[in-house]
């Protein structure tokens, strides 16, 4: 369990540590504050994830060193049962002239194991790494693979009782990802806490219970990681301009739209082949969508835009009138409706969510009239002619062809005696 | 936070690291105070025949320079890497919690087990030509472990103002110059004019120097009295440098 | 002889104070504690052997 309690931080920024010594002996004021991080309280269960997303600068970083004990906050309190590791410091300590084995030793220590631990643990630490003889060659003969599997391997045996996660995890090649990706599973499954921080907004979805968006040092969201993403563009859409934004809530009051509206959608459908609304879909059969807009203001390069995610909010799919080469411009006053006529829905049985949006150019960052979340939602069934599962309907041609050599069997025994 | 495996790991380490990569590794670990004390016996004891006045036995002098120097080497050795650990070791400190005294621990663990293999070498030396050892002799662990204390108070001193004024390692290595010459070690204190030998009294180092060459050459007693106020004064510096060090152990930590 | 041994006896109670008190205690105040034990230490080995010394 991590419990954090009204954290803050200030750094003060000097033109020279010397001014920081000068200070308290004459007790005036030289240096700039900056408050990286105020007021922050939260709590991880056991066996739960925290996910944490925010701009660069947002106080991501500094929140993870104050939890992992690298970097004093100014106040607050934080409340951890046990040791709290990070992922972050991946391969801290290695020396390139030693050999893996010593500098499993080495890197074990920091990460707060004594050698009685490392020495209990070591035969499962290199069979994690796979490294077989390499392990005793030293660090420079390694490849950059090679030394990420090392760390990792070591990081994830000194069994904390919480991790702090960065983007380390998206090293390595896809197997060990996948094995690393386990062990963090199963660590949570023994009742670890996990603070993970991201840019990777499909691995927050994924991976996180919850999520906090941080800007500017305090929180400015925290819930489902679904309502704090779409928080986070949305302020990312403010950031980029000046102009009024609006944004629409439904009756449990999370956010269902933003923008400045000047162009806004009026009315969103899902119509089946016989052009009739509908909430369920067969896969591999057509389905359209149509978008009803109306113009407030006179825009020019318009795209409008679809996004398919799945129940756990992955993206399964999303294009735009940009990618598609079709650039629509709008007077004032003007309605339009666009048609995403899709002819075979090749994607796989399940519930899924539709998201519309309407903005300039190619990324609702730069201007974004209306983003409409989960605008609908709708069931997709199997059909009675194609069975396969997984999210995607790939339609491959099954050919056999003989290769070769001779069946052997009764029959034809007797046939080539007689 | 203390973590002793973690001492004890960067010690072995800082060995290991010094000599990774050569053939003979860690046994230079050995061949290094070898090397010093042979010279300090050999070229400055016995070839240049220097003669310690009161004394008849011809390795007086060795056995002068040898008590003086190593332990000098070990304290002046500690602080002036001691005041720079946290710089050089930045690395660490700003990516994984560890304990920022912890560093000049093992810093001085690492001095001493150099010394330690001096002084080994050192009564092999003494075995050899027939010396004769006297009770006192089990003081100098005390001596040592005082010693090294005082190296911890002023290093942690250095270690935290390094951070703010990167002056402060240069700054350092210019005291121990003057003082080594300041303290009775390669030279006898009767040389000196009355009115230096005077403040001597003042000089820590040489309060230990002295106890060491009281202990090894003349076989007496070390002055009891001037330990006991040293015992207390390095206490009361250490305990200083940590309360400065503690109200300022997080800028230092913002800093690095 | 006895200087020695009670030179010994004195390292190992103080060691065995020391470890106790580390380890029981959890604060950074316990810096300050071990200074004033190493203090009390010291200043002990620096008066009680000669004192014993002389007992031979």
């Amino acid at each position: 369990m991590i419990k954090v309690t009204n954290l803050s931080k200030t750094f003060k920024l000097y033109n020279s540590p010397t001014e920081r010594l000068k200070e308290i002996i004459t007790r005036r004021q030289y240096c700039q504050e900056f408050a990286a991080l105020t007021g922050i309280s939260f709590q991880v269960d056991s066996g739960k994830t925290l996910g944490i997303i925010g701009q660069n600068g947002a106080g991501k970083s500094t929140l993870l060193k104050i939890l992992t004990g690298i970097l004093h906050p100014d106040s607050g309190e934080i409340d951890i049962d046990g040791k709290i590791t990070g992922l972050l410091e991946l391969g801290t300590g290695f020396n390139m002239e030693c050999s893996g084995l010593e500098n499993i030793y080495l890197n074990g220590t920091l990460l707060g194991m004594n050698k009685h631990e490392i020495r209990n643990k070591l035969s499962q630490i290199i069979d994690f790494t796979e490294l077989g003889q390499f392990i005793q060659r030293p660090l420079k003969t390694y490849s950059s693979g090679m030394i990420m599997r090392l760390a990792f391997s070591v990081a994830i045996h000194a069994e904390p009782k919480a991790f702090v996660v960065d983007e380390a995890l998206s090293v390595g090649d896809a197997y060990f990802q996948q094995k690393c990706m386990q062990r963090i599973k199963e660590f949570k499954i023994r009742g670890g806490s996990i603070v993970f921080v991201s840019h990777d907004m499909n691995a927050v979805k994924v991976f996180c219970d919850e999520a906090l968006l941080l800007d500017h040092g305090s929180i400015v969201e925290r819930g489902g990681p679904d309502g704090v993403i779409a928080a986070y563009n949305f302020l990312l859409a403010k950031k980029s301009e000046r102009q009024e934004i609006r944004i629409q809530t439904n009756e449990a009051g999370e956010t269902q739209s933003y923008g400045n509206f000047k162009v806004e959608i009026c009315d969103v459908q899902l119509t089946n082949e016989q052009g009739d609304g509908a909430e369920c879909f067969v896969t591999g059969r057509p389905c359209n969508i149509l978008i009803d807009l109306k113009a407030n203001e006179k825009v020019d390069d318009l795209t409008v835009g679809i996004l398919i995610r799945d129940k756990f909010g992955q993206d399964i799919f999303g294009t735009n009138t940009y990618y598609q080469n079709f650039p629509l411009n709008m007077r004032r006053g003007e309605k339009y409706r666009v048609k995403y006529i899709i002819d075979e829905l090749n994607i796989g049985p399940g519930k899924y969510t539709l998201t519309v949006a309407a903005h300039k150019s190619e990324s609702h960052v730069l201007d974004c009239y209306q983003w409409n979340d989960t605008v609908k939602s709708f069931e997709v069934v199997s059909a009675a002619d194609y069975g396969f599962i997984g999210l995607s309907r790939l339609k491959p041609h099954v050919a056999v062809e003989h290769a070769g050599g001779t069946a052997v069997d009764d029959a034809s025994l007797a046939q080539r005696h007689s | 936070m203390f973590n002793v495996s973690l001492v004890w790991e960067l010690t072995k380490r800082d060995f290991s690291e010094r000599f990774a990569g050569s053939l003979l590794g860690a046994v230079w670990a050995l061949i290094w105070p070898l090397v010093n004390l042979l010279i300090y016996i050999v070229i400055f004891g016995k070839m240049m025949g220097g003669r310690l006045p009161g004394t008849s036995n011809v390795y007086a002098y060795s056995v002068y320079l040898t008590v003086g120097l190593v332990p000098w080497a070990a304290f002046a050795g500690a602080i002036s890497r001691c005041s720079n650990v946290f710089l050089e070791k930045k690395h660490l400190i700003s990516k994984i919690n560890i304990s920022l005294p912890s560093l000049l621990i093992y810093i001085i663990l690492s001095e001493t087990v150099t010394f330690i293999f001096s002084m080994v070498f050192f009564f092999i030396f003494l075995l050899l030509t027939d010396y004769q050892f006297n009770l006192n002799i089990f003081l100098v662990p005390f001596i040592y472990y005082l010693q090294q204390l005082l190296t911890f108070g002023i290093g942690l001193l250095a270690a935290t103002l390094t951070v703010f004024i990167r002056d402060v390692k240069e700054i350092v290595g210019v005291v121990l110059q003057f003082w080594f010459w300041f303290t009775p070690i390669i030279y006898v204190r009767d040389i000196l004019p009355d009115v230096i030998e005077k403040i001597l009294v003042f000089n820590p180092a040489y309060i230990l120097v002295e106890s060491y060459q009281r202990i090894f050459v003349f076989n007496d007693d070390p002055s009891y009295r001037s330990l006991m106020v040293l015992t207390l004064l390095t206490h009361v510096l250490v305990m200083i440098s940590y309360l400065i060090f503690r109200s300022l152990e997080k800028d230092v930590r913002d800093f690095l | 002889m006895i200087a020695v041994i009670g030179l010994l006896c004195w390292t190992g109670l103080m060691m065995a104070v020391t470890y106790l008190s580390w380890t029981k205690m959890e604060q950074h105040e316990k810096v300050y504690l071990l200074l004033i034990y190493s203090a009390i230490f010291l200043s002990g080995v620096f008066y009680l052997f000669p004192l014993l010394k002389k007992l031979r």
